[in-house]
């Protein structure tokens, strides 16, 4: 499409549709945004992809940092310049970043500075579930949370203004409903960019007098009791007397509405919608709590806006005669997870004893009749000729002929697929970013112990910059033993194809010197072996011969991303099945290409009882041909 | 235009990869076009690698939705793949939904593998055809390869969708948009892919309720 | 949906992964599923075959001995120590060429020799060690090539895999060197009702050796590097009790091991095994007590008589009597063996009870005369 993003255009009025990451973009550069940095993060990655569409050297920085701390690094060194900047991340990374956080909010700020998180309930796309609304409060800064797709774009103006009121990082919510979903946005202006970025002489930006700073923290934060009363993005809608009344944040929101549509609810039951999550702005809920005796808290994830305004009555005696607070605590909706229609709608149903069924009991029965044993589950998978799939073949393959029992720590990024049958059930740990290279320099100290299990650690290019320096760093310092694989597939391609620092290319499109994963493990002192995963047997053989060796080993193993290669390059080889020679279910094979090694460009043709090559998606990559016990898999240059 | 009430509730089913995400916002983008306000819900993530992916669009007036259709309550389903659909109806279908789907089956990895089978296609129509109000089978990927390209099996269902005739939407409204975003000879192209999926709609279905 | 995967299972799990092998290579070679690297079996996937050749061919496997001595004798398995056999008597080599270090006699070699010189075995399976890091089967096709396999390996060394996968590429008749689980092995290949099996109608030779127990190849190997570094022993030996060691021959002289060292190298498997003296072979070679120039022959089936026969006629060998007390004494070792091996299978789980014996043949075993020798 000629202009997927006109997130560009100076046309206020216009209403485009726009996916919320987009809205908060939009509303970034509303408010004069000069630096925009963050790490790549499902659900957080599209507002830096739409900034960069805006990019422009001397007015707005865009970047992809090497991890979230370095990315709120970048954005709080604008801000101390004078300029307006903003770091996103996913829930995970604010958890990297946290370090700095927790002293960037005594030592406050100079222009805005927001931190946008946005979590992922359910962990759609994570490797974790987490509120990070705690750690907002945590940290003494104030919490906004964005509850639509107009919202997004609104409240972030609003949060750069709040910031430099107040000198200090203001953190946005968003969850992976409103980022990742897309609604009408409604633009305002674009203001004009200018000012010259300056560091004021006689200012710091330093966490000391650590108790005065602190102690000043609190006082915004009690100011802000006051002032949020009056913050935009806090509503009531609904009868003055309500029987009940929602308090709800984030898409809580909208799934309330539309509870009160569906049970027609609008007469009895008032939406007290809050932006301002934290801290509670003090008149506003008191004269909500005033209107009502029972209350259901509607919110992702955990009970955070529960437990504070259950805080909050006990703290107000004259709110609290009768006063009953509903929610996840009480188990009216579930103990985790994200929400959706459902729960508001049940928790309603019981709190206000309403029958209701969504659908006629003969359709249910229905349902169940028609549809048994019809629908299956679709596992996931590495793509047809991903690399991953040929470096988790042989690194299977090497820990079996090893035969010491070898663990393979894994780490974040599609290669933790290597836990699932598409990558041989390979990986036994997953935590955070490069704790794969970590936990296996603790493991490999344990030899003196009489520990006898080799241990590898599997990382991505991406992570490798991200947080498995550090590690490997570490193993090598405290002498530890392990063999690191890099699995370099030149691409942050869990989230997107994001550049890296060893992709040679920036977010704004600037071509720069990769920097060498190689060069880096060299300069530790490190064997650094690289080679390419498609050569199954010299990789398995590198593998051996690795885990035999002392020290740390580090082998990296280097091939394109399929879906970038097969993009730039095209099909390698011309791929074909001889029927003749493939001997399919028999004994000596047993669908060893479709059923073991279960590459999708592979299919398993139950009538003929042969393997074929899907040549619709087929990459080309040529290793099957490698691994068919019967030589009946042909490879031909394409 | 009978049953067009709102907030209505669009759910197009896929498998990751089959371009979901393309659809709704296309079909949004219309009905914003048309002076209504429309939202998206999509799944993203690790969906994307094979797994089953479902787009929400639900077009309302002034009042902006959910981005999520609550169970029970889909107006129409547009497959893109026949089990797909069967998935969705099992929890958004009613006694009045509409479903368009696509005949081509994509094989999950375990049937490609062979460790299991894809359930049983006639079946999966029949069921679909006994939950629907309505049904619609489009040979769209058979229609899409026949004219080059598997790539535009999306734009014949939404021809489908148009020929449908169950949402106010027409030819003119997608040759705005598409105009709007594509170089003139994928436009063409586009365009003659609606066209053959508003002419494979058997007009002779009937509503059953 | 999963189908049961009894035959890869029972072979990884039961068997092998229960320290039942004996490291036969019977069911390697065939698939991508079972394979050897380094001296050792490795299976990094699942076959989910109900019905595989692995567990077909597998020694281990429940087998009945009654049918297979009926194939070769018409007559059930009797439990006797030394099995059927129509003569026994020992030999030795005239003149054992300077580059062998064959064990004893060198009949072994010498048979493998002559069933390559007068057919109709076009190829011989043996075991070779020099120049390679672990012993493992390989197949020659020409006379020369049978002396450098000589000596005694006191390995299982899986080679049978070589067996299977050199009958994939040629069927032709093969005269194959094995320990007594191996010479059971490939009575079992010969007789396995299966589409792809490459041993169906097979006429082969079977040399069978005697066998104590075996040891694991990679083990051993291992414990061998840690002895002698690179320096690889040309051949072993036990002399027999009270000796109570293991003998190495290296180019630096006879290095002696104490028994108790070697006994964790040993396969658990051979604690079941009931035969000593390869009683499905054709012929059967082993030492003959306190001669240590001779070996002691079996012979077991016409084809046997008839090679041997060929070799005495072309005047490479002497042969002689075995002593009446050297076979009493055989006799006995052999029977112990069996006992012992019938009282470890009570304690083993049900479905390593390989050997499916008559009610007759185990009352024989079980008559053997006590002893309070017991060399491993």
């Amino acid at each position: 499409m000629k202009h997927a993003h006109p997130i560009t255009l100076n046309e206020p009025g216009r209403v485009e549709l726009l996916m919320g990451n987009e809205a908060i973009a939009r509303g970034a550069l509303e408010a004069g945004v000069r630096v925009a940095a963050a790490y790549p993060g499902n659900p957080s990655s599209e507002i830096i992809e739409t900034l960069a569409k805006a990019a422009d050297p001397a007015r707005l920085h865009v970047q992809w940092s090497v991890n979230e701390k370095v990315a709120l690094e970048v954005a709080a060194g604008a801000s101390f310049f004078g300029l307006r900047a903003l770091a996103a991340m996913k829930q995970n990374g604010l958890n990297v970043a946290y370090d700095f956080l927790t002293n960037l909010n005594l030592s406050g700020t100079g222009g805005g500075l927001v931190l946008i998180v946005c979590d992922d309930p359910g962990g759609i796309s994570s490797s974790n579930e987490q509120d990070t609304r705690y750690m907002a409060r945590l940290t003494d800064i104030p919490l906004l949370e964005v509850a639509g797709f107009e919202d997004a774009r609104d409240m972030i103006p609003y949060a750069f203004d709040l910031s430099e009121a107040i000198g200090s990082v203001v953190m946005v919510r968003s969850v992976t409903r409103i980022s990742h979903g897309r609604g009408p946005v409604r633009y305002g202006p674009l203001p004009e960019i200018s000012g010259t970025p300056r560091f004021v002489p006689g200012t710091t930006f330093v966490p000391f007098p650590i108790l005065t700073k602190h102690q000043k923290r609190h006082d915004a934060i009690k100011r802000l009791e006051r002032d949020f009363s009056d913050a935009p993005f806090n509503t009531y809608t609904g009868p003055d007397t309500p029987d009940l009344i929602i308090v709800t944040s984030g898409i809580g929101y909208l799934f309330s509405q539309e509870s009160l549509d569906l049970l027609n609810l609008n007469g009895r039951v008032g939406i007290a919608r809050l932006g301002t999550t934290w801290p509670l702005p003090e008149k506003w809920l008191s004269d909500i709590l005033a209107k009502s005796q029972r209350f259901l808290v509607v919110e992702e994830i955990d009970p955070f806006l529960e437990g504070n305004l259950n805080e909050f009555i006990g703290r107000h005696p004259s709110l609290q005669r009768g006063k009953r607070v509903f929610g996840r605590q009480t188990g009216h909706i579930p103990d985790v997870g994200g929400l959706t229609p459902e729960h508001p709608l049940a928790a309603l149903k019981t709190l206000l004893d309403i029958p209701y069924k969504t659908r006629p009991d003969s359709y249910e029965t229905l349902v169940e009749s028609e549809s048994a044993g019809l629908v299956i589950e679709r596992a996931l998978g590495f793509c047809p000729g991903c690399p991953h799939r040929a470096s988790f073949w042989s690194i299977k393959n090497a820990l079996a002929k090893d035969g010491r029992g070898g663990v393979v720590t894994g780490d974040i990024g599609c290669y933790a697929m290597s836990m699932w049958p598409s990558g041989y059930q390979v990986a036994k740990t997953l935590q955070a970013m490069g704790s794969g290279a970590g936990v296996a320099a603790g493991m490999g100290v344990l030899g003196p112990m009489g520990k006898t299990q080799p241990v590898v650690a599997v990382c991505g290019d991406s992570t490798f910059f991200h947080a498995a320096i550090p590690a490997l760093i570490n193993a090598r310092f405290n002498a530890s033993n392990f063999v690191m694989i890099i699995v370099d597939n030149s691409a942050t391609a869990m989230t997107g194809f994001q550049p890296h620092p060893g992709t040679g290319m920036t977010c704004m499109g600037q071509p720069v010197d990769p920097v060498e994963i190689s060069d880096i493990c060299h300069s530790l002192g490190v064997d650094v072996t690289i080679l390419d995963p498609f050569n199954l047997e010299e990789t398995e053989e590198t593998i051996l011969a690795a885990l035999r060796e002392k020290g740390i080993q580090v082998l990296i193993f280097k091939h394109m991303c399929a879906l970038i290669e097969f993009k730039k390059a095209g099909r390698h080889y011309v791929m074909r099945v001889d029927s003749k020679k493939c001997i399919g279910e028999a004994c000596g094979c047993d669908r060893y290409c479709t059923r073991v090694f279960r590459c999708p460009g592979l299919i398993w043709d139950p009538i003929s009882g042969k393997a074929r090559i899907d040549e619709a998606i087929c990459t080309g990559c040529g290793v099957c041909a490698d691994i068919c016990p019967e030589n009946a898999i042909t490879r031909e240059e394409a | 235009m009978s049953g067009f009430k709102l907030p209505y509730n669009l759910i197009i089913a896929g498998v990751g990869g089959q371009g979901n995400v393309l659809i709704s916002q296309l079909i949004a983008r219309v009905f914003i076009r048309k002076g209504f306000t429309a939202v998206v819900g999509e799944t993203y993530g690790v969906s994307q690698r094979g797994g089953s992916v479902m787009s929400h669009v639900r077009i309302s007036r002034e009042r902006v939705s959910a981005p999520i259709i609550p169970k029970g309550h889909g107006d129409l389903i547009l497959g893109l793949e026949p089990m797909e659909s069967l998935r969705i109806l099992r929890d958004f279908g009613n006694p009045g939904i509409f479903t368009l789907t696509n005949t081509r089956p994509v094989e999950p990895i375990d049937v490609i593998s062979g460790n299991l089978a894809y359930p049983d296609l006639p079946a999966i129509m029949r069921a679909i055809e006994t939950l629907s109000n309505q049904a619609w089978f489009v040979p769209a990927s058979k229609l899409a390869l026949e004219m080059g390209n598997s790539l535009f099996t999306n734009m014949i269902m939404v021809g489908a969708l148009i020929g449908a005739g169950k949402l106010p939407l027409t030819e003119q409204n997608f040759v705005d948009i598409l105009h709007q975003y594509m170089p003139d000879k994928t436009f063409e192209d586009n365009l003659a892919a609606i066209r053959k999926g508003i002419a494979a709609i058997e007009k002779t279905s009937v509503e059953k309720r | 949906m999963e189908k049961q995967t009894a035959s890869f299972e029972t072979i990884t799990g039961n068997i092998i992964g229960n320290e039942g092998c004996v490291r036969c290579g019977a069911c390697v070679g065939l698939c991508p599923y079972l394979t050897l690297y380094n001296g050792t079996i490795v299976f990094p996937d699942k076959c989910d075959l109900p019905e595989g050749r692995c567990f077909g061919f597998c020694p281990k496997a429940p087998t009945d001995f009654d049918e297979i001595s009926r194939e070769l004798w018409h007559a059930p398995y009797t439990g006797s120590p030394l099995g059927t056999y129509s003569d026994i008597l020992i030999a030795k080599r005239v003149k054992i060429p300077a580059s062998a270090t064959p064990q004893y006699g060198g009949i072994v070699t010498a048979l493998v020799e002559q069933a390559l010189l007068s057919g109709p075995y076009k190829a011989a399976l043996v075991t070779q060690w020099k120049e390679r890091s672990f012993p493992g089967g390989v197949v020659i096709e020409t006379p020369e090539d049978a002396l450098k396999s000589a000596g005694s390996h006191y390995a299982g060394a899986y080679s049978l895999a070589a067996f299977n996968q050199y009958r994939q590429r040629h069927a032709v008749p093969m005269a194959v060197v094995g320990l007594p689980c191996q010479t059971l092995a490939v009575r079992k290949m010969a007789r396995l009702n299966h589409p792809r099996n490459p041993h169906t109608g097979s006429d082969n030779l079977v040399i069978g050796l005697f066998c104590t127990w075996a040891l694991s190849p990679r083990l051993f190997s291992h414990k061998l590097s840690e002895w002698f570094g690179a320096e690889k022993p040309g051949r072993f030996d036990i002399p027999p009790p009270p000796a109570n060691r293991f003998e190495a021959f290296l180019k630096s002289g006879k290095k002696e091991i104490p028994l108790d060292e070697i006994r964790p190298l040993l396969n658990p498997g051979c604690r079941t095994c009931l035969d000593m003296t390869s009683e499905f072979a054709d012929i059967s070679v082993g030492a003959v007590e306190g001669m240590p120039q001779w070996n002691t022959v079996i012979i077991r089936t016409e084809k046997g008589r008839t090679l041997f026969q060929r070799l005495s006629d072309s005047g490479m060998i002497e042969t002689g009597d075995l002593p009446s007390e050297s076979l009493s004494h055989l006799a006995f070792a052999a029977g112990q063996k069996k006992k012992r091996a019938l009282a470890a299978a009570g304690e083993e789980p049900r479905e390593n009870s390989a050997a499916i014996l008559s009610e007759q043949a185990r009352k024989t075993i079980l008559q053997n005369e006590e002893t309070g020798d017991n060399p491993l």
